[in-house]
């Protein structure tokens, strides 16, 4: 009778083979427990020291199917491992489920009785609680005091069974509030729960053990509970159910119309027409279209009953093993139905096992893919490398090619040496400004192009480069294969190898003999114009020329009339002759000097730079200009530095410089009044250089024309050139000096040269 | 005019030409006299003495021309000769407003500056003349009371008694016997006298 099968005797239904991928899972996870197992039992010595033949007896309530092959494999192995007995087993199929009724139990006795009469078990598992049943009516009769072990049985089952001393087994709870907890956690946003159960007395009791665990969820999601309604208004119902709802399967095992179902056949009817996802607590259901939950796990269930078998058949007796509850549940989901109902595979109770799931490409075939990947990185990585290897050669091949071109057309002389001096390579630009070939050149000695007199300061700079230092436009003299001298400007660098050792030396010489001359002739012209101001300025000094000439001029006059007085005397006085004669060589010594200052500053003379005290050099110019300052009433006076440093200059254009100050200055007091005529020129050292001051006590110079004061051609006197300034400024500038003007606060003009001392970067 | 008394004052700041020109003085018969320079030369206290200066024109300090303005303003009439070592034109024209003797160059031939030296101590002596002469005349005028002074200023211009009475507000009688006095007094004898006497007393008193 159908309605007769018990949830208990549900494990036995059949594991279709198809579905042999989940039973391999389940294998792979168990398999090393047996042998840790059997080692514990080594350790605790609980196993007999002597090997026996065991024989121990399955009673299944239901027909043989794959399932049940499953479950006994899993106590048969358990119960061998590190078990030295030889253990036989024998199967009975009970067919319970199919035949309910004490009619076929008592034929069931009467077949027992007959086929094992005779026969000694050492133990009989008792799968399920029907079995229970039955050998708690006959197992003392047929199987007369052999030990019996169950599983897989509700509490609530053995509560009305008397077991004796022979019994004993595990214990199991339905975890319907357990998967209800996981589904809500998996899903969250779910708030209905439609309970679908059938109308059997199994179903009503299974419906009343969910309920009670469902009661702690009430307020949080909203129960509908269909119970034995017939199977086409069940379908009915469950296809159009709303958002936000699951389909928990308590059992179904007839419908409202009387039909009897297996709950695999249920499931799967319920499972092709509803469109929620079906939770139930039994394990196979998940091969029928259940989403799985915290199921009964028949693997679980056998290991249990596996471990209180050993312990009977190693001698412990049935009463002193405590019947208990066993580890006998697992959290377990369909991983298709996951992504059917869109779970998050994270939201799953920890320890889930999850069925069906297809392994990704990359969890198939990871060491093929990662070989294959690195494979092609590492390909790809070469090629780059070669691809940055060749464009770099390339690169370096064209930047070479060009610097060699560059190099080549160059006008400058571009050529390497050794550190020895030897010529390694030899440019165009060095056949054009020295007129030797290359063929000629390389391996010849750098000093080759030298003059005599610089063969030492082309070793000197090598021996300076061999110590890493630069030599940067050098200006220098050269010789030409025809032997002229060319003027060259030498930029020297050390050559270096790979490892930053200095092997030679790169010359690049510059012809700068053009450049020299066009030097030469702005010094020329400077020189000239120059000379044109001092000329002018003398022009203007004329008068006062005069009298520095006639005085002595005229004094040798008068001596010379008084001398040729004194010789008309009978008797001349030879002393006083003498004298006058000494007077007249004095007076002539003295004119010569005024003729010789003069001279000095007028003829053209070429430049020559020297050590100069401008103290000395201030008071000749003074001497120049005092007479045209007596005359004019101006009072001049110089106030010389106490100590001073020499600067480097020309004599005579210094002296024009600070000659044109004082005649402007002069000129500027002119018309002042008497007591306002002074002009004072003050020689100071100023640290690395020297001031030469003219100041004076005119009106000064008009604020706007200070700044045009030393353009050329521009002028305040009525007859000059406007060149006397910028001529000053022009010969400071080629002293290295400066040359400004500023009003003095107290009145008049101020006039500042300076030049630096010798030796502090001054002209050569 | 080497008469042992007029002296020929040289001054100039060139030691050297100073002494060329002395020398050549002296050895020419004249009494020489050296100056340094214009303050030198003034600080002396024999400017009364006949003569005549040589002078520098360009000094520092004072110059000749100073020395000249110094010399005028002190009341000495001595002659100055000029020496220039330029002869600029400015300076010249300058000079010779003032009065100068004579302007040479310091490279004038000797005739030339023995010459000027000449004709300046000639002026010299022939003004001291004149001046001691018209010193003579004048002192008599020393003696007339101012009233009598007054009257002979009157008839100097030619008026007449009855004029010079009614101008001065006194007797015609009074006028005539001042008149008596006067001539009396200066030694003169007619009108066309006095007013001779006048016109060269006053030229001197310029």
């Amino acid at each position: 009778m159908r309605e007769d099968a018990h949830l208990h005797s549900l494990p036995f239904c059949s594991h279709s083979r198809g579905r042999e991928r989940s039973q391999q899972t389940f294998r792979t996870l168990l398999r090393p427990l047996p042998i840790l197992l059997a080692v514990l039992s080594l350790i605790t010595g609980t196993t007999t020291a002597s090997a026996a033949d065991k024989k121990v007896l399955f009673l299944y309530a239901d027909k043989s199917n794959g399932g049940m092959v499953a479950y006994r494999e899993v106590v048969q192995t358990d119960m061998r491992a590190g078990s030295p007995d030889r253990i036989t087993f024998y199967e009975e199929y009970m067919d319970l489920s199919q035949y309910p009724g004490e009619e076929y139990l008592s034929v069931l006795r009467s077949f027992y009785r007959q086929k094992y009469q005779g026969q000694r078990f050492d133990l009989i598992i008792a799968q399920a609680g029907s079995v229970l049943n039955f050998l708690t009516k006959y197992g003392e009769e047929l199987f007369p005091n052999t030990p019996i072990v169950f599983g897989s049985l509700e509490k609530n089952r053995i509560e009305g069974l008397t077991l004796g001393p022979n019994i004993t087994g595990i214990l199991m709870d339905a975890g319907f509030g357990a998967t209800l907890e996981a589904a809500l956690k998996m899903q969250p946003d779910v708030r209905n729960v439609v309970v679908v159960s059938g109308a059997s007395e199994v179903d009503a009791k299974h419906l009343a053990k969910a309920s009670s665990q469902f009661r702690s969820f009430e307020g949080r999601v909203e129960f509908t509970y269909l119970t034995g309604l017939p199977m086409e208004e069940l379908e009915k119902r469950l296809a159009n159910l709303p958002a936000h709802t699951i389909i928990f399967y308590v059992t179904l095992l007839r419908d409202g119309a009387g039909q009897a179902f297996s709950v695999m056949e249920s499931v799967a009817r319920i499972a092709s027409a509803s469109n929620a996802p079906i939770y139930s607590i039994i394990d196979r259901l998940i091969e029928v279209g259940s989403i799985g939950g915290f199921v009964l796990s028949m693997e679980a269930d056998g290991k249990e009953v596996a471990k209180v078998a050993k312990r009977v058949l190693s001698g412990e007796k049935p009463a002193d093993i405590p019947i208990r509850a066993g580890d006998t549940n697992r959290y377990m989901f369909d991983w298709r139905q996951l992504r059917r109902w869109n779970i998050d595979e994270h939201k799953l109770p920890s320890g889930s096992v999850l069925l069906f799931r297809e392994p990704t490409l990359w969890e198939m075939y990871k060491w093929r893919i990662v070989a294959v990947i690195s494979l092609c990185v590492v390909e790809a990585l070469l090629i780059v490398w070669l691809l940055i290897t060749r464009n770099r050669r390339r690169r370096a091949e064209e930047a070479n090619k060009s610097l060699a071109a560059i190099v080549e057309s160059s006008d400058d002389a571009i050529l390497s040496e050794t550190l020895e001096g030897t010529i390694t390579s030899w440019n165009a630009g060095a056949e054009k400004i020295f007129g030797y070939s290359a063929s000629e050149m390389r391996g010849q000695h750098i000093s080759t192009l030298a003059p005599t007199e610089q063969k030492e300061e082309v070793l000197r700079i090598l021996e300076q480069i061999e110590l890493g230092e630069r030599v940067d436009h050098l200006e220098t003299v050269r010789m030409t294969r025809e032997g002229r001298r060319v003027e060259v400007s030498l930029t020297i660098s050390p050559i270096k190898d790979d490892h930053g050792v200095i092997i030679g030396a790169s010359t690049i010489a510059r012809d700068i003999t053009r450049r020299k001359q066009a030097e030469v002739e702005g010094i020329r012209q400077r020189a000239e114009l120059a000379h044109l101001s001092r000329v002018t300025m003398l022009g203007e000094l004329s008068s006062s020329l005069a009298h520095e000439l006639n005085q002595p001029l005229g004094a040798i006059l008068r001596n010379t009339e008084a001398a040729e007085l004194f010789l008309q005397e009978p008797s001349p006085d030879l002393e006083e002759l003498r004298s006058i004669l000494a007077d007249i060589r004095k007076d002539d010594e003295r004119a010569g000097a005024v003729i010789d200052r003069m001279r000095a500053l007028v003829k053209r003379s070429e430049i020559e730079h020297s050590l100069l005290d401008l103290n000395l050099l201030a008071n000749e110019v003074i001497s120049l200009v005092r007479p045209d300052a007596d005359s004019r009433k101006v009072r001049l006076t110089l106030e010389p530095a106490s100590s001073l440093p020499p600067v480097f200059g020309d004599r005579v254009q210094l002296q024009q410089v600070l000659l044109n100050l004082l005649l402007n200055a002069i000129h500027a007091v002119n018309d002042s009044a008497l007591d306002r005529r002074r002009v004072t020129v003050r020689v100071k050292p100023a640290g690395k250089q020297v001031d030469v001051v003219v100041s004076d006590t005119g009106h000064g110079i008009p604020t706007d024309k200070l700044p045009r004061l030393f353009e050329p051609f521009f002028t305040t006197k009525q007859n000059g050139m406007g060149m006397g300034l910028p001529i000053s400024r022009t010969i400071m500038k080629a002293h290295l000096g400066s040359i400004r003007a500023e009003n003095d606060p107290a009145g008049g003009a101020m006039f500042c040269f300076t030049l630096p001392v010798a030796g502090e970067g001054s002209a050569s | 005019m080497n008469d042992g008394k007029s002296i020929v004052r040289v001054v100039d700041d060139d030691a050297s030409f100073l002494t060329a020109v002395a020398r050549m003085l002296r050895a020419s018969g004249f009494t020489v006299k050296t100056y340094a320079s214009a303050v030198e030369f003034l600080a002396q206290p024999e400017l009364d003495v006949p003569g005549c200066v040589l002078v520098d024109l360009q000094m520092p300090g004072l110059s000749g021309l100073d020395l000249q303005a110094a010399l005028e303003k002190a009341g000495h009439l001595l002659p100055v000769i000029f020496l220039s070592g330029r002869g600029d034109i400015p300076t010249t024209v300058q000079a010779m407003r003032r009065g100068a003797e004579d302007f040479l160059t310091k490279r004038a031939p000797k005739e030339e500056v023995l010459e000027a030296v000449k004709r300046a101590l000639l002026r010299d002596s022939s003004e001291r003349a004149e001046r001691a002469r018209l010193a003579a005349l004048s002192a008599p005028f020393a003696t007339l009371t101012p009233r009598e002074l007054e009257v002979l200023k009157h008839v100097v211009q030619g008026r007449l008694n009855k004029q010079i009475a009614y101008d001065l507000g006194i007797h015609e009688r009074t006028v005539k016997l001042h008149r008596t006095a006067i001539t009396t007094k200066l030694g003169v004898h007619s009108t066309a006298e006095l007013t001779q006497l006048w016109i060269e007393v006053g030229r001197l008193e310029g």
